[in-house]
C-alpha cells in the first residue's frame, strides 16, 4: 500500500482521479445500501446490531473522504461532489415533499 | 399558516422545501460575491464550501439523535435517509457545526495555509433568514409558546396565539448580516475571527429564543440547542482564552 501523497503533473490525471471518485463514490454506496438492506432483512427489532449496521455506511463515507483527502485529493473531491450531487437533488425533491426540519414520525 | 405557496400545473410546491432551497442558494450566491471580493481562489472555495456543504447536512442530521433523543436513532444513523426529502434536513445548529467541522478538514486536507472562511458568515445569516421563512410558513414544531405580546400568531392545533420564533430567527439573522457585513473589512476581523463571530453571535440568540420555542428539555431545564450553544461559546471562549493567553508577554 502506498501511503504518500499523490503528486498530479498532468490536468489529465486530476480528472481522470475525480471522475473515478464520483463514479466510485456511487458504486461503492449502491453496494453499502444494498448489503445493509439484506443485512438488515435479517435481523429483528431494534438492537445495537441494527443501529451498527446502519451507521456503518456513514462513518465507512466520512473516513474514507479524510483518507482520500490525504492520499488522493482528486478522488476526494469527486466523492465529494457526488454526495453534494446527491444533497443537492433532495433539496430540491424538497420543495415538491412536506417537510419540516426533522419528520420524527418517519421509519 | 401556508404549507403549500403555490401550485405549478397542480404539483404543490411546499414553504418549507421552497425557502430552504431559496436560502441555499441566496447563502451561496453571497459566498461567491465574498469570496470573489477577498480573492479567495476557486481551487480553494470549492473544495472547503463542497465539505462545508456535505458536512452541514451531516452536522444538521446527525444533531438531532441529541436534541430529540435516541429514538431518532433509526433515521438518524442511516445515512441513505439523508437522500430522503420526506425526513427533513435536521437542526441548523448542528448544520453550522457540521459546516464548520467540514470545511476545517477540506482546509487542512488541501494545505491551506490561514483561513479565508470569513466568507462564510454574511452568507449562513442571510441564508439562514431566508431559511427561516419557510418554519413560518410550515408552522415548524407549533412556531412557539403561548404568549400575549401584539406581534403573538395563531397556530395550527391550538387555541391561543403563540410566539412566531421562526420570524425571531429570521429578524435577527438580518440584523446579523448587515453587522456582520459592516465588520468583514476590520483588522480584528480577518483568518476566520468573523466567521466565529457570526456563530458566536447566533449562539448567544438561539439560547435565549430557545426559552419561548417548543423544543424538549433534554437535561438542566436546558433544550438540546441550548447545550449546544453553550458548547460552542465555551469551546470559543477555551480558543480565544489560549490565543490571548500565548500573545501575552512572558512574565518576569
Amino acid at each position: 500500500m502506498n501511503f504518500t501523497p499523490k503528486q498530479y503533473a498532468t490536468r489529465n490525471e486530476k480528472i481522470v482521479d475525480f471522475v473515478l471518485g464520483f463514479l466510485g463514490w456511487y458504486l461503492v454506496n449502491g453496494l453499502l445500501y444494498t448489503c445493509s438492506v439484506m443485512l438488515l432483512g435479517q435481523t429483528n427489532g431494534d438492537n445495537w446490531l441494527v443501529l451498527t449496521l446502519l451507521g456503518l455506511p456513514l462513518v465507512l463515507n466520512i473516513a474514507a473522504l479524510i483518507v482520500l483527502a490525504r492520499l488522493r485529493r482528486w478522488i476526494a473531491l469527486g466523492a465529494l461532489a457526488a454526495f453534494a450531487a446527491m444533497l443537492v437533488l433532495v433539496l430540491i425533491l424538497g420543495i415538491l415533499a412536506y417537510a419540516v426540519c426533522f419528520n420524527s414520525s418517519f421509519r | 399558516m401556508y404549507p403549500i405557496l403555490f401550485h405549478v400545473a397542480g404539483v404543490a410546491i411546499y414553504a418549507h422545501g421552497f425557502f430552504l432551497m431559496l436560502g441555499m442558494l441566496t447563502g451561496l450566491l453571497m459566498l461567491i460575491v465574498e469570496a470573489r471580493r477577498r480573492r479567495w481562489p476557486k481551487e480553494e472555495l470549492v473544495p472547503i464550501a463542497l465539505a462545508a456543504f456535505v458536512g452541514g447536512m451531516i452536522g444538521a442530521r446527525l444533531s438531532i439523535l441529541f436534541f430529540l433523543g435516541a429514538s431518532t436513532a433509526p433515521v438518524v444513523l442511516n445515512m441513505y435517509t439523508l437522500f430522503d426529502p420526506r425526513v427533513g434536513p435536521g437542526s441548523i445548529m448542528g448544520g453550522l457545526i457540521g459546516a464548520y467541522i467540514g470545511g476545517y478538514i477540506a482546509s487542512r486536507a488541501i494545505g491551506k495555509a490561514g483561513c479565508a472562511c470569513d466568507a462564510f458568515a454574511p452568507a449562513i445569516a442571510l441564508g439562514t433568514a431566508v431559511g427561516r421563512i419557510g418554519d413560518f410558513l410550515a408552522a415548524e414544531d407549533g412556531l412557539g409558546k403561548a404568549s400575549t405580546l401584539p406581534w403573538a400568531v395563531p397556530a395550527p392545533g391550538v387555541s391561543y396565539l403563540v410566539h412566531p420564533t421562526p420570524l425571531y430567527d429570521a429578524a435577527f439573522n438580518l440584523i446579523w448580516f448587515g453587522v456582520l457585513m459592516l465588520l468583514r473589512d476590520h483588522p480584528a476581523m480577518q483568518n476566520g475571527n468573523l466567521l466565529k463571530l457570526g456563530l458566536a453571535g447566533y449562539a448567544v440568540f438561539r439560547f435565549g429564543v430557545e426559552f419561548v420555542r417548543n423544543n424538549p428539555v433534554v437535561a438542566l431545564g436546558l433544550t438540546g440547542p441550548q447545550i449546544a450553544c453553550l458548547l460552542l461559546l465555551g469551546a470559543l471562549a477555551l480558543y480565544y482564552g489560549r490565543r490571548l493567553r500565548s500573545a501575552a508577554p512572558a512574565a518576569i
